[in-house]
């Protein structure tokens, strides 16, 4: 019988930092026919659990989208033992690596429609599967609008990628830093997200809003999107309960009867609104 | 053909099963508790308890075992090794626990194969007979006939033992029903068994109609379908001390941390019971906890036990057993809150979300 927690092996093969304690990894599969068993599998929006070796596993989301099959990428903060012991590793080193675990945004619904995406700090990473997913089958959907912010300049991620968005004209993108946070030659917004989404105003209509970010940034773009004439169905959002198995096993993840590593992470705002505040 | 087996070919029965390769574990005392045991000589088993204060369930869900150990070779590449089956799934008896906890594995079961499989519970269970002997004594605590189960109940079980009227003070005959295939092959292929069908001890009869369902399942959960927002739970939680005793005898929690031991070179992964009664349980790195209270871990435990496992696979995760109130420091006493939930159902046929 297979070890349902025997991770596959991968290799580190270019690391970036994107802000001083915030790094990604593009890792490669050691074995091809692992890196195909994924492929078959992976959905956007899915995660899984990565490990440096005598450290312990940490879920994180896969940033990297389906569109590209020859490596995954993960982004994420040292604020544990396992994450510091990824960070301290080199290009080259191995690590371990469980999924693609949980649900998926289901974009293949969302053909011909407006995709919105809004996410603050160190929650780009979820939301850039997505982009770049919608950017490699641009055609298939309307306008894209990106806004980002994060509370200042050196804390936002996927530095290069702004630019490159900023860069086409098929996709709209607005970034932000909170007060103060910016540099002198900050040519973005300055002020929090919500009020800043206000300001852009986009059109509920025939959209898909998705949201990821700190609880408080959630909190204060909802009635803001409802403002804008946004209902519930149409926004999505991704819950990080703690984790473990990944695998509904563990008894850890869970939000009154929903498991969030199976039936989530991500949950449609009206579904959502259904479940306890277990979150 | 009707089995049997008499308390004096207990030795005889343990000296086959170590012929046929099979370890036995029974009921055995371990300093100030009770426990399972491998039991090598029949003057160690201890089956006068009602129930032991631990459940066999270690036997299944091991309280700390390795799931694969690594090793670097060279500068980067690591080696994974995942335990063999005979590692850690020998071939096991378990003897003479009592129904209750035969019914623990098989009602896990049920999340240990939700889409995926979690080989070292199954192979375990695979490789594990159970020898469950019926009840002819229960104590305030036992509530077995209010979760669908009895005192001779056969889930679970691959052997059960019916006491007979034909006991003495230390010995005692049972008649013995091989429930599945495994429970015959393991009765075919020892000793200690005789032909005969003693008569069945009119204790097990009267410990069961004394026993009387002391709330409805079906009720509570009907309640809990819309009580998560209740004041009760507050007042009923209070005297918790978190200490978690429910969540480790219990023969059906199976909560579980995964961790590394050893350093960056070579070491094991490991799997380690847990219990949702720990604030850390849920606690995320930044400070954040979904469950910050004792009212909403306590919650959780009821909500696991007898609505969400239940909304899920049809099972109520609990064997009544009644170990996590015997065993409670401040005794908390899981029966008595469940009949609480029951009347809280009665008075409120179409309560939504009180309090
Ligand atoms: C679905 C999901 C997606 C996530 N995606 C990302 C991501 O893309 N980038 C990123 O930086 N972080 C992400 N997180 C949070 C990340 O999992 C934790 O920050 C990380 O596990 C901390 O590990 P540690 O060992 O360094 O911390 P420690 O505090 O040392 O960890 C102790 C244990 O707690 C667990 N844990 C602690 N906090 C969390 C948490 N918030 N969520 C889940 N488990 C936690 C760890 O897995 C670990 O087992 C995600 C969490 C979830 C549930
Ligand atoms: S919840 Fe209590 S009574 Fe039910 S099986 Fe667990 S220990 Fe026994
Ligand atoms: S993470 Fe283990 S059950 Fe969801």
């Amino acid at each position: 019988m297979e070890n349902i927690y025997c991770p596959s092996l991968l290799k580190i093969q270019d690391l970036t930092w994107e802000t001083p304690d915030t790094t990604s990894f593009r890792l490669t599969f050691n074995d091809n026919s692992e890196r195909e068993e994924f492929f078959s599998l992976y959905k956007v929006g899915q995660f899984g659990e990565f490990s440096a070796f005598g450290h312990g596993e940490s879920t994180f989301c896969v940033a990297s989208p389906p569109t590209r099959k020859d490596y995954i990428e993960c982004t994420f903060r040292a604020v544990g033992r396992n994450t510091k012991a990824l960070q301290a590793l080199n290009e080259g080193d191995t690590i371990g690596f469980r999924g693609p675990y949980g649900n998926s945004f289901p974009i293949d619904d969302w053909k011909g429609k407006n995709i919105l995406f809004i996410a603050g700090g160190i929650a780009l990473p979820p939301l850039r599967a997505v982009i770049l997913n919608v950017l490699d089958r641009r055609s298939e959907f309307a306008d894209v609008t990106i806004v980002y912010g994060a509370r200042t300049v050196s804390d936002l991620v996927y530095k290069m990628e702004l630019q490159e968005w900023e860069a086409r004209n098929d996709v709209n993108i607005v970034t932000t830093v909170d007060p103060g946070g910016e540099t002198e030659d900050w040519t973005g917004k300055i002020g929090f997200v919500p009020t800043v989404l206000d300001e852009v105003a986009p059109s509920n209509e025939n959209t898909i809003a998705l949201i990821c970010g700190p609880p408080i940034m959630i909190k204060f773009t909802f009635p803001v999107l409802d403002k804008l004439g946004f209902s519930k169905n149409q926004i999505f959002t991704t819950l990080e309960n703690r984790m473990k198995c990944g695998l509904g096993k563990c008894g850890r993840c869970n939000v009154g009867g929903t498991y969030v590593c199976k039936d989530g992470p991500v949950f449609r705002a009206d579904v959502l609104a259904e479940l306890p505040a277990e979150y | 053909m009707a089995l049997s087996i008499h308390s004096d070919d207990f030795q005889t029965l343990l000296d086959s099963l170590r012929e046929a390769g099979y370890r036995c574990v029974g009921p055995a005392r371990d300093g100030t508790i009770t426990k399972f045991k491998p039991i090598e000589q029949a003057g160690d088993l201890f089956l006068d308890e009602i129930l032991t204060t631990v459940s066999p369930k270690e036997f299944f869900l091991a309280e700390h075992e390795a799931i694969l150990s690594y090793r670097m070779k060279g500068k980067s590449d690591i080696e994974l090794t995942t335990p063999s089956k005979e590692e850690y799934a020998p071939p096991t008896l378990v003897f003479g626990c009592r129904p209750c906890d035969a019914a623990g594995p098989d009602i896990v079961k049920s999340v240990m194969t939700w889409d995926y499989d979690d080989r070292f519970f199954l192979d375990r269970a695979d490789s594990t007979v159970i020898a469950a002997i019926a009840c002819v004594e229960a104590d305030e605590a036992c509530f077995c006939t209010s979760v669908e189960l009895a005192p001779d109940s056969q889930t679970g079980a691959d052997i059960l033992l019916i006491p007979s009227s034909n006991s003495t003070g230390d010995t005692q005959e049972y008649s013995v029903t091989a429930i599945t295939e495994k429970g015959r092959k393991l009765i075919d292929s020892t000793k200690g068994w005789k032909d005969g069908n003693p008569e069945r001890a009119s204790a097990i009869d009267e410990v069961k109609s004394n026993l009387k369902p002391s709330f409805d399942p079906a009720k509570v959960r009907e309640w809990l379908d819309n009580g998560f927002d209740h004041e009760w739970w507050n007042t009923a939680t209070l005297s918790c001390i978190g200490c978690g005793t429910c969540t480790y005898t219990c023969p059906t929690c199976h909560c579980f941390d995964i961790v590394d031991e050893g350093g960056q070179s070579e070491g094991v992964r490991v799997k380690n019971w847990d219990s949702c009664m720990m604030s850390l349980f849920t606690l995320h790195t930044s400070g954040h906890n979904p469950r910050p209270l004792k009212s909403n871990r306590f919650r959780q435990r009821i909500m696991h036990k007898f609505k969400y496992y239940p909304d899920l696979f049809e099972r109520i995760l609990c064997t009544g057993c009644g170990r996590c109130q015997r065993h409670c420091p401040v005794d908390m006493a899981l029966k008595g809150l469940l009949e609480q939930i029951g009347r809280l159902a009665a008075e409120t046929p179409d309560q939504v979300a009180a309090g």
